[in-house]
């Protein structure tokens, strides 16, 4: 078993439905992590601090998910403010020779300095993953009293630190997949650089070019303008999506038909954008083409093409 | 883009409570605006709360008001059939705004807190007196084309860039405010600040408060103004 302990004093002027919160803070982080199989958030008697804090943690991966957790990472950032003196220690009943060490520089390396603690959260592996799901510890980490209903919600609140990674489930090209990524990544960097769907074009990276465009529960977006954690379960379609087999989308081939692209950077965009244009019925009469394609630009300039390509395919679709 | 933390809400008292309680924490709805401001870095933020799963999206129309969610997106607002039969103008000003991809994804709410254009302010290596007070303001004797003819001050003449709010502010409406001491309604003429000498102020919302809607007065003249 590890003990990971904490003893602190609040600084003065805290006020106690402040403290009462950073207590709370700490008990559901207890009550939530999953590693932990018991803890004690109590008054340290007989010494120089007020209050006293230790989890139970059964080995070395047990402690790391512990220290890692988002919760835990919450309720540092909502009690470290709130401290005056403190100190933490870590108690082990391992004897072997290197147990000490061992949890000693796990400690060091994942709460060190906040820094360390942000650049060492391993991020990217399976193991690893900080699956944000304590939906209590969470919440409370965040400051926010836990109301027992939370778990019979189908949309579970939950937080995550920074530098943390969330998994994400969405549903792309009808096909399940599951993402490891930090909040900060966007849907776009999502699609090409972790699932290698590079269909899709990163042209400006802030939602002026339109090269990026996907389609979120049947919707245009700029997927480079969303957060993927911002999209967790939803159904994405790019433009690997829209083929059958060999037989191409009649967007796709109406852009072929019209030669509506020169060098091609812009096009999977375009005909995103142009199958949702032709699905809301923006396809009346030229003007109306041009303008609801007007998030997408083309430096190549073959924009009478591709308004050809646009009024064609709405023709054919609805044939 | 720096690091951040994020939070997914359930309801809207828990999303203010959870930003009174994050320190440098702040809202995204679409992010279309907030994405670009963390990665030119004009913001900082510490935490994002995601305030898309609250049920803040609906559009209703009452007797005295129609009433927009804050999380609404600016498509469903435009397209909508009571705010195109008795709020065209709403519509209109709207469906002028973004591209349609981006209106797909905008709320409301992000929409009025929508930060102004000016290069200077996106630009975090020039000064800027909204982003820095008193860092002094490059665009009053620098490239101001469209910044402000009227309502400007010695220490900013950005213009806001929404469309929509001048339409709101046209019809009257009210902003309805959440804070964790509860809600608030602001006229929307009260709601923005004139620059004066704190440029870095925009509006009369804390930094905890969420705009949970807007309330726009069902007049006759509602129904006859348009772009």
């Amino acid at each position: 078993m590890i003990f990971h302990g904490s003893r602190f004093t609040f600084r003065e002027g805290v006020p106690p439905d402040q403290r009462e919160e950073a207590l709370r803070a700490l008990r559901e982080q207890g009550r939530t992590v999953p590693q932990v199989t018991a803890f004690v958030v109590g008054r340290d008697v007989g010494g120089e601090y007020e209050w006293s804090a230790v989890f139970a943690v059964e080995d070395l991966d047990s402690y790391r998910a512990f220290l890692t957790h988002p919760a835990v990472g919450c309720a540092e950032r909502v009690l470290r403010p709130l401290l005056g003196a403190s100190t933490s220690f870590d108690l082990t009943d391992d004897d072997g020779p290197e147990a000490g060490a061992e949890v000693a520089e796990l400690r060091r390396r994942l709460l060190g300095t906040p820094d360390d603690y942000e650049r060492d959260v391993p991020t990217h592996t399976r193991r690893t993953v900080l699956k944000a799901v304590a939906v209590g510890a969470a919440v409370a980490g965040t400051g926010l009293p836990a109301p027992a209903a939370a778990a019979s919600t189908a949309e579970q609140a939950y937080a995550v630190a920074p530098g943390a990674s969330v998994e994400v489930s969405l549903t792309v090209n009808g096909r399940p997949r599951k993402v490891v990524l930090e909040p900060r990544v966007t849907l776009l960097d999502a699609l090409r650089e972790r699932l290698g769907l590079t269909g899709t074009k990163k042209g400006c990276d802030r939602g002026e070019c339109g090269a990026c465009t996907v389609l979120v529960d049947g919707e245009r977006v700029k997927s480079c303008l969303t957060l993927a954690v911002m999209r967790q379960g939803a159904e994405i379609t790019t433009i690997e999506g829209l083929a059958r087999g060999d037989r191409l989308h009649p967007v796709q081939q109406a852009f072929i038909r019209n030669d509506a692209f020169q060098c091609g950077a812009c096009t999977p965009g375009q005909i995103m954008s142009a199958v949702a244009c032709i699905n809301e019925g923006h396809t009346g009469f030229q003007a109306e083409i041009r303008e609801w394609m007007s998030g997408n630009l083309c430096r190549c300039a073959a924009y009478q093409n591709i308004v050809a390509a646009v009024a064609d395919a709405a023709k054919e679709v609805r044939r | 883009m720096r690091a951040f933390g994020y939070t997914v809400a359930r309801n809207p008292a828990e999303a203010v409570r959870a930003a009174a309680s994050t320190p440098n924490a702040t809202f995204v709805a679409g992010g279309t605006d907030l994405l670009n401001l963390m990665r030119d870095g004009a913001e900082a933020h510490d935490h994002l709360i995601d305030v898309n799963r609250l049920g803040l999206d609906a559009i209703t129309l009452g007797s005295g008001a129609l009433r927009i969610g804050g999380a609404a997106r600016m498509r469903q607002v435009a397209e909508h059939q009571a705010v195109r039969r008795e709020f065209p103008l709403l519509s209109e000003a709207l469906l002028a705004s973004a591209s349609p991809q981006v209106r797909n994804m905008a709320s409301i709410g992000g929409n009025l807190l929508q930060r102004t254009r000016c290069g200077y302010f996106r630009d975090a290596a020039s000064p800027c007196n909204k982003r820095v007070r008193g860092s002094g303001c490059p665009a009053i004797a620098g490239h101001n084309r469209g910044h402000a003819i009227l309502g400007g001050s010695e220490h900013c003449i950005a213009t806001h860039p929404s469309d929509l709010a001048v339409a709101l502010t046209a019809l009257e409406a009210t902003v309805r405010l959440l804070g964790p001491g509860g809600e608030r309604s602001v006229p929307i003429a009260d709601f923005y600040l004139s620059p004066g000498s704190t440029p870095d102020r925009e509006t009369v919302m804390r930094q905890d408060e969420l705009i949970t809607g807007v309330d726009v007065p069902r007049t006759a003249l509602a129904g006859r103004c348009a772009t």
